[in-house]
């Protein structure tokens, strides 16, 4: 069972705001997630990242994959 | 990959209803819920799967789709919607009247404020405060 860290939308209408979530990436649709270890507001300039540094970091550690947006948006945060 | 730039996402949003059923749900699994091109697919394939298991009516073998398949599709389906805001512009307007209301409502109450210092008349608070009411609404039609 491999684990994600994705982004997932909430946010209004033309108004994208994301929770970053670790879930199963088997049920990617249903909502359900394991954590949620931060937020991104790209509607902002610059773009808002929060991210809990020590859980990111522990759950890669332990296997969780990190999905290309995720990397690059860790990457920036110099977490990755 | 989610561009990490909202322009897809707010481009789906407006023009969204003129997409196929398809096109639309994956761009919406692509850019809303981050999904992989490799997911996308072996989620609809599943879903093909599992249809033609039930025996619905558009039984057909080996009908799948590939990861680059997918690809396609949302390549076609972001030229649709580039297409429409090339030509109607919504999300620019819609952006840059948004930037005036924010003006507006920052000028109502820069004289909000000077009329209470001076004690101005209630009747231009009042009105200065139906400003305000307005463009918020604006502000809401606007998000």
């Amino acid at each position: 069972m491999a684990v994600k860290i994705r982004l997932r939308r909430i946010g209004s209408k033309g108004n994208p705001f994301y929770r970053v979530v670790v879930a199963d990436s088997r049920y990617p649709r249903d909502g359900r997630f394991i954590e949620e270890i931060g937020t991104y507001n790209p509607m902002v300039e610059p773009s808002e990242f929060k991210i809990d540094k020590e859980k990111a970091q522990a759950w890669i550690a332990n296997g969780a994959q990190p999905t290309d947006t995720v990397k690059t948006l860790l990457k920036k945060e110099g977490i990755l | 990959m989610l561009a990490v730039s909202p322009e897809f996402t707010v481009l789906l949003d407006v023009y969204g209803n003129i997409l196929t059923q398809k096109e639309r749900d994956m761009l919406d699994y692509y850019y809303n819920d981050d999904l992989s091109l490799r997911e996308i697919s072996d989620n609809e394939n599943a879903e093909r799967r599992k249809r033609r298991e039930d025996g619905g009516a558009d039984f057909r073998e080996n009908d799948t789709i590939t990861r680059q398949g997918v690809r396609d599709t949302i390549k076609r389906a972001e030229a649709k919607l580039i297409s429409m805001e090339e030509k109607l512009g919504l999300v620019r307007r819609n952006r840059e009247m948004a930037q005036i209301v924010t003006e507006i409502r920052k000028n109502a109450e820069k004289v909000a404020v000077r009329a209470y210092q001076i004690r101005a008349p209630r009747e231009i608070i009042t009105t200065v405060s139906d400003i305000d009411t307005l463009a918020e609404k604006l502000e809401d039609y606007l998000k």
